[in-house]
């Protein structure tokens, strides 16, 4: 068994412990907002008529961006305070890097339980699309990747940051200055179109903008190749530039 | 416990004012070092009132009679009242509580399990009640200066006390449900089967009546419903004797709760 | 009206139970002003349920219980505020640097400010604390936030302070300085009362013992006075093979004055353990290890109930 795969096992036996009120967080959170958001609000939008992109109702616009944004906020949770908790209070990684696992190992397992974690809330996010009726064409089984490659490309740099920390965690301004705005602010709940001007053009330089155009384009199928490159490109990248900048703060504490 | 011993307090229960305050300065104490935790709280309702209010709101034409934004900022004054009670009534209380054992130590001094209780719901009270006075002036501002007008009437000078009685009553609340949940993996259930579901249906972002007229009573039930409507109608100028009936839900609420939470209390850290 | 010269504690037929658990069952004693009085027992004798009630903090089931004179049930603050806790587990405050421990706790107390503010460094420097006064708690070793913690106790002036299992899981170099500074304590005049399950700081520090287990009373005394009472002035303890245990365990009886029979050791109790040993060398027996030494209280222990304090 690869190296990586021993702290996702790891992972899955201290799960054990809290997997019911996760399960429950994961199947019920989509449900409630999509009625909430979805249904409700929804319906005050509809009756506006107000044009959205794909002409659309706005259960069909929200839903795709909000599996992104919702990947972006269980990924944001699962890459700080677990990953900060082990290195600062429990030392499970300075116990682990005594073994034959290398520092890549940890990095990866950790990131590869988190792409679980997400696979678990984004099928579970779909299904609750089909079950209201928003899912117009087979493809929104795509946006399960593309939602799950976001996710990670918060994960990433989030877990770099984490293994900094000196206090085993203060995300609070992380949670309340980056990850809120962007999940408001991003085109979840409204095309970005409606921001100010200066706001618009700051938009393709967050990754969950990305995430959201990428996640509702495909599953409205109004994206073009090129578009696809561009979004992909931009999650790749912050993936790969966190993951090694994970690499590099974990090595800092765990070798000094 | 029996109900009726839960809701009474004896002569020697009633908590002492001027004890209750030492726990407000130690909270002072701990935050001096930290006030940005505190200082940021407000920014989220903030945050969510331009996205969904003004953002969103645009898409929306109105919704009985008054503007979307107008109608979204007197529920997240009350939102913003009820996750200050959540993270300073329920989660900071919790691990003193049941990890730091922080009480403990307290208790060995003439501080009694009264002056405690009552000392952290004046600590959560008072940090809702800033995030909701903030929220209310920035909104006033924001409404005069960007339009549309979201305080709409004289009667929004009310909203500010009103804000305070709801801060109040969801911090005793959550005090309560500190003593209710014994263990950590039951947090997720506090936040998905209890908070979430309040924030998202108790009418902040649509009106109830759009829901299934079956679950029209259930809502009777919900505190932060009362708080919502109770602030909608100051801050848009409707004002009925109904508001009465918020009010007084959540003031008897909140009593209630307090006196069943010291209650608990009392049996958990006196054994 | 308390009596000023009274005892300071007073137990009589002190019960405490837990559902069908009995953590204490019906103990008397009396505590003087100015001694240092310690409970000294097992895990699981009762100590700290009895200290629990002493300070308040866990209600009687039966039995008479006053402090400095007063009823805990209905008298609790006014004997808190005379009293000083030092608790088996710390419960320092995790959110306060070790001087704002300090400072809150004297206002518990309704201390005034600035009379705060001048004993946090009195007592700072009582247990030699000073240069770490702005660190957070979570940064001390555990001797420590021992010390803090006694410290902290010690902010309203008590006339008696209860102390549960002071040293205990700290190094030696802790502990001594622990009982140095409760040594000057006493000399001040201030009234100790502690739990241990360590027979030398029992020895070291009390003039007063209650030997408890299972939530009994088992004995009292000084810690000379049961030592006498119990057990002979010295202790020979030997290792030999089981064989020859065995086979000579009638003569082996008869020697010094009484013999206790331990897994891994025989133990002699006489007056004089050398000359026990001389016997047994008389006898033509092999001894692979033997040891003489003075009688303690871990010994005291062992005669009254078959077992040791440390299990």
């Amino acid at each position: 068994m690869p190296n990586a795969l021993r702290i996702v096992q790891r992972n899955a036996l201290v799960y054990r412990r809290t997997w019911r009120g996760n399960v429950l967080m994961t199947v019920v959170q989509p449900v409630l907002v999509l009625s909430a958001m979805g249904l409700g609000v929804g319906a005050l939008v509809d009756r506006g008529g107000a044009a959205l992109p794909g002409n659309v109702p706005y259960l069909v616009f929200l839903a795709p961006g909000l599996l992104a944004a919702t990947c972006m906020q269980t990924a944001s949770f699962e890459s700080s305070f677990p990953i900060s908790g082990k290195m600062t209070w429990q030392k499970n990684y300075h116990a682990i890097a005594g073994t034959p696992m290398r520092i890549v190992d940890i990095v990866a397992g950790e990131l590869a339980w988190v792409a679980l974690r997400l696979l678990a809330v984004a099928v579970a996010f779909t299904a609750a699309l089909f079950a209201f009726g928003a899912a117009r064409t087979p493809l929104v089984l795509a946006a399960v990747p593309a939602a799950i490659l976001t996710g990670l490309a918060f994960s990433a740099p989030i877990m770099a940051f984490a293994a900094t920390l000196k206090n085993g965690g203060n995300f609070n301004a992380l949670f309340r200055f980056i990850i809120t705005p962007l999940f408001l602010f991003s085109g979840v709940y409204f095309p970005v179109t409606r921001l100010p001007e200066w706001l618009q053009r700051a938009a393709p330089w967050t990754p969950l903008y990305h995430g959201v155009e990428l996640t509702r384009g495909l599953v409205l199928h109004t994206l073009t190749w090129p578009s696809v490159a561009v979004h992909l490109a931009y999650l790749l990248v912050m993936c790969g530039i966190g993951t090694v900048a994970a690499v590099w703060t974990f090595s800092g504490k765990l070798r000094a | 416990m029996a109900w009726p011993e839960l809701l009474t307090m004896r002569r020697d229960e009633v908590p002492s004012l001027r004890r209750a305050l030492r726990m407000v300065q130690r909270s002072l104490m701990v935050y001096r070092h930290s006030w940005m935790v505190v200082f940021s709280g407000f920014f989220e309702p903030l945050f969510y009132l331009l996205s969904i209010g003004v953002g969103l709101g645009g898409m929306v034409t109105d919704v009985g009679g008054i503007s979307y934004t107008a109608f979204v900022a007197p529920g997240l004054l009350a939102s913003s009242c009820m996750n200050g009670a959540v993270s300073d009534g329920f989660f900071n209380i919790w691990f003193k509580l049941h990890y730091q054992k922080t009480y403990d130590g307290i208790l060995a001094t003439p501080m009694r399990v009264v002056d405690v209780a009552l000392g952290e719901l004046l600590w959560a009270l008072m940090r809702g009640s800033i995030y909701a006075t903030t929220f209310l002036v920035l909104v006033a501002v924001i409404g005069e200066v960007w339009g549309p007008p979201v305080l709409l009437s004289p009667t929004a000078l009310l909203a500010a006390p009103a804000a305070i009685i709801v801060a109040a009553s969801f911090s005793a609340m959550a005090l309560l449900l500190t003593t209710l949940v014994s263990r950590r993996e039951q947090f997720d259930y506090v936040m998905g089967l209890l908070v979430m579901p309040m924030f998202l249906f108790s009418g902040i972002f649509f009106p109830v009546s759009q829901m299934p007229a079956v679950l029209r009573w259930v809502f009777q039930l919900v505190p932060l419903y009362h708080a919502v409507e109770l602030l909608r109608g100051l801050t848009t100028g409707h004002v009925a004797p109904v508001l009465l009936w918020h009010l007084t839900f959540l003031l008897l609420g909140g009593a209630a709760a307090f006196v069943a939470a010291m209650r608990r209390l009392d049996r958990t850290l006196i054994k | 009206m308390p009596s000023a010269s009274g005892p300071l504690v007073l137990a009589r037929a002190l019960r405490k139970t837990f559902g069908s658990f009995t953590a204490v069952d019906g103990i008397d004693f009396e505590v003087r002003p100015g001694e240092a009085f310690g409970f000294l027992g097992p895990n699981g004798a009762g100590k700290t349920s009895t200290m629990r009630m002493i300070a308040c903090a866990s209600p009687v089931t039966s039995g008479e219980l006053r402090v400095f004179g007063r009823d805990p049930r209905t008298e609790a603050s006014a004997i808190k505020a005379r009293l000083g806790v030092v608790p088996q587990a710390d419960n320092l405050d995790a959110e306060l640097t070790v001087r704002e421990n300090l400072l809150m706790y004297a206002r518990y107390f309704d201390i005034p400010q600035q009379v705060a503010r001048d004993r946090a460094e009195e007592l700072l420097a009582f247990v030699q604390l000073a240069e770490r006064r702005d660190s957070q708690v979570e940064t001390l070793s555990g001797g420590m936030k021992r010390r803090l913690t006694i410290a902290r106790a010690l902010v309203n002036e008590p006339e008696l302070i209860l102390l549960d299992e002071p040293t205990t899981g700290l190094d030696p170099q802790a502990r001594h300085l622990i009982w140095e500074r409760l040594y000057r304590l006493k000399r001040q005049g201030t009234t100790l009362l502690l739990t241990t399950h360590y027979m030398d700081e029992a020895e070291q520090l009390c003039d007063r013992l209650l030997v408890m287990d299972k939530g009994r009373i088992v004995a009292a005394g000084s810690p000379r006075e049961l030592i006498a009472r119990y057990v002979t002035r010295e202790v020979l303890e030997v290792r030999m093979s089981d064989e020859v245990r065995a086979a000579n365990a009638g003569r082996l009886a008869t020697l010094g004055t009484h013999l206790e029979h331990l897994p891994e050791r025989l133990q002699f109790y006489a007056d004089d353990g050398e000359q026990v040993l001389a016997q047994i060398h008389q006898m033509g027996l092999p001894v692979e290890r033997a040891l003489v030494r003075r009688a303690t209280l871990e010994d005291v222990f062992l005669r009254l109930t078959g077992r040791t304090l440390i299990d």
